[in-house]
């Protein structure tokens, strides 16, 4: 974050360029400024949060099983619904970084108590996950201070893939993945057309978006690991029916900014793709990995470029290992890709070697 | 392989994106750089832009050219980006698919056959390394590849002599095999997989040969290993500045001692007899203070945060083994939500008193 010349210089700035139409409410601005200044929130800050926030609640866990009161059902839902309730009032009305582990422990407690709770109740699983899903929207709805969005993307989509295993329909987690792969493509592609709206929405951003890159990753992940569910291998390809059409108009967009308008070099770039992700069609995890790290480098994200790395190298290594071929075929697979690749890097070098002349 | 590939290119890309920022040369589009006074050049970043796009009617149309032109990606960074990647997964995968070939063991192919191929493209690989000119950075990528094969070539030998993929001497000879590329490159990434090497070698002798070894001496030797190599490397970029050392590196390797030195502890205060407890401890404390010492040194809030971390986990600990009934454990809740708490304020402070002095001393 800049500090308030800075930002006055890009005010300034603005109202040059956008002309007597600019209108700013400059008292907000530099409250978000010194607020920010005061707070100096950092990566490094925000996962000291999250993971005192993870150390508390286990050993909170730990207390209600000491305790022996994972049996006293009313006296759960009761506490579960006030400690969701205290972290929302705390984020909404204070939204400090010194409060967020606070509130991210009361947060995650709250729906362990909830869930512990309802299903001491007999409750069945699916109201469990859909009223967990409610909660978590509207928290999103109330607040949108960093972690608790974040968090309640996570619970959202957790819960969407629990109410896919508990029921028994597997496959439709190649929707999950398709449908969170159409959000994180279209907000990634749409940043300035969103955070135009409302204030709110503007400020749910950056937690929804990161929010979304786990949520793919863990559809993925029931995908890429072999036999974690029963998904039907006959339909394994239903994700990459939306995974690849994203990938090659991403490949597209990339061409325009890398100005490559020679129609036989776009023929080449297209079917060389094809080649690479014609494979992936039976493994979708591998292509989803892909799109991330690709979308997330469009726009600068770097913890999405960071998380698409890790990805693709797990999702990779993770289908070498289960693929039912002999180590001879999987050696000829991997021998041709590597091949495919460095012709890729021949083919980037030497367009560049030919722009230099 | 493609791990390293990548770390490296966001490495560069990052120390690229802060100098083109540093000196605003960050391309503008011409029609906005026309409307540029004299010595205004403006450069807006991500949350600049969110942030003024929210309290202000700023159109949509100009808020995407902001983010294009100051944000997202130009092609020079793009053409870096898939040079990297298509070589990191060309290696990559070409490497892989040599050591599958090999794990498959064709009855069909003479055992001399086999180490003779895996021999001939070390050499052939390191040939290309030596003899051509091109750009050090592919050197770079293809020397770690070789290293991998390296491995597969011992992996080779121990099938056909039969002395087992994960016995410790396996990795032994690995390591000592590629010390001097390593030492010769200083590519980061080789020397991450060096010492991963050392370590897993570490840590195999242990479960293999040192049956009398225990797991808080283990812990102990490992992190004071990582630590010494921390030091080292500290000591030679920021002391000597005889080498360039990427804080990615550093960074890994501190909190991968910082992992073996809690784990260490905790295992030593659930278990009995655990002799080395206490020189695990007392090298601990003396690493953590000179890490604190660092931290505060050269503005760093990771050593600090890591060190903090570490150290509550060790009371968590401390706390369970006295007593797990109800009230302890709501008592360690709490304990973690405020001393973390305590931890993230004091680390506010501090990065303002940094700030105040940065300020203060341009």
């Amino acid at each position: 974050m800049k500090q308030e010349q800075e930002i006055k210089e890009l005010i300034e700035h603005l109202q040059q360029t956008e002309g007597d139409n600019f209108k700013f409410d400059e008292a907000g601005i530099f409250w978000e400024v010194r607020k920010n200044e005061s707070e100096k929130a950092s990566l490094t800050t925000r996962i000291l949060s999250i993971a005192g926030g993870f150390i508390a609640t286990l050993s909170f866990m730990g207390f209600i099983f000491a305790a022996g009161l994972e049996n006293s059902e009313v006296m759960l839902l009761f506490t579960g619904l006030i400690f969701i309730g205290a972290a929302i009032y705390v984020n909404k009305e204070f939204d400090k970084l010194i409060l967020d582990t606070s509130a991210i422990s009361a947060y995650v407690m709250g729906f362990i108590l909830l869930g512990f709770g309802m299903s001491q109740f007999k409750l069945d699983w699916n109201i469990v996950c859909i009223t967990f899903i409610i909660i978590s929207t509207a928290t999103l709805f109330i607040t949108q201070g960093f972690i608790l969005s974040f968090i309640s993307v996570i619970i959202v989509s957790g819960s969407f893939i629990s109410l896919i295993i508990s029921n028994k329909y597997y496959d439709l987690i190649h929707l999950y993945n398709s449908a969170i792969a159409i959000l994180l493509i279209w907000s990634y592609l749409n940043e300035a057309k969103i955070i135009t709206g409302s204030k709110e929405i503007c400020k749910l951003y950056n937690p929804v978006r990161t929010g979304l890159i786990f949520s793919l990753c863990i559809g993925l992940f029931v995908v890429g690991k072999r036999d974690l569910v029963k998904i039907s291998v006959d339909y394994i390809w239903l994700s990459s029916l939306i995974m690849t059409p994203i990938l090659i108009y991403l490949i597209y967009r990339i061409m325009q900014i890398i100005k490559i308008r020679n129609q036989k070099s776009e023929i080449l770039i297209y079917s060389l793709s094809a080649l690479i992700l014609l494979p992936t069609a039976f493994a979708p995890a591998i292509s989803g990995a892909l799109l991330i790290l690709l979308v997330s480098f469009f726009v600068n994200y770097k913890t999405g470029i960071a998380l698409g790395i890790i990805a693709t190298i797990y999702f990779i290594s993770q289908y070498y290992y289960d693929l039912n071929l002999t180590l001879l075929v999987k050696s000829l697979i991997l021998f041709s890709t590597g091949i495919l690749f460095l012709l890729f890097y021949f083919l980037t070098n030497q367009s560049k070697t030919n722009e230099e002349v | 392989m493609l791990i390293f590939g990548f770390v490296l290119f966001v490495t560069n890309y990052q120390h690229k994106k802060r100098g083109k920022r540093l000196f605003g040369i960050k391309k503008l589009s011409d029609d906005l750089l026309n409307t540029l006074s004299e010595n205004q050049m403006v450069n807006f970043d991500r949350t600049s832009i969110h942030l003024i796009s929210s309290y202000s009617n700023w159109s949509e149309q100009g808020v995407a050219r902001a983010l294009k032109d100051h944000v997202y990606n130009d092609i020079s960074s793009w053409k870096d980006f898939l040079r990297i990647l298509f070589v990191a997964l060309g290696i990559g995968f070409s490497t892989a698919g040599i050591i599958f070939f090999f794990a498959y063991n064709w009855a069909d192919l003479h055992k001399f056959v086999k180490i003779g191929i895996m021999e001939g493209l070390v050499v052939i690989t390191t040939l290309i390394v030596v003899l051509t000119s091109w750009k050090q950075m592919v050197k770079n990528i293809i020397l770690t590849g070789t290293t991998f094969l390296v491995g597969g070539m011992i992996a080779v030998f121990g099938q056909i002599y039969q002395t087992g993929a994960n016995a410790y001497d396996f990795f032994l000879g690995w390591t000592m095999f590629v010390t001097l590329w390593v030492i010769i490159t200083g590519f980061a990434p080789l020397w991450l997989t060096y010492l991963t090497l050392i370590n897993t070698t570490l840590i195999l002798y242990s479960q293999q040969v040192a049956h009398d070894w225990s797991m808080v001496f283990v812990c102990t030797l490992l992190f004071s290993f990582n630590a010494i190599v921390l030091f080292a490397f500290i000591w030679l970029s920021k002391y000597k500045v005889l080498i360039v050392v990427p804080t990615w590196f550093t960074n890994l390797i501190a909190l991968a001692a910082i992992c073996f030195s809690t784990i260490g502890v905790i295992v030593g205060i659930f278990e009995k007899h655990q002799d080395f407890l206490w020189l695990l401890i007392l090298v601990a404390t003396i690493c953590y203070i000179a890490e604190v010492i660092y931290g505060l040194k050269t503005k760093s809030r990771f050593y600090l945060s890591i060190v903090a971390f570490s150290v509550i986990v060790i009371i968590n600990g401390v706390l369970i083994k006295s007593s797990s009934k109800e009230g302890m454990m709501l008592f360690v809740t709490l304990f973690n939500i405020v001393s973390v708490t305590l931890v993230i304020y004091q680390l506010i402070a501090i990065q303002k008193k940094w700030d105040h002095e940065t300020r203060a001393g341009n």
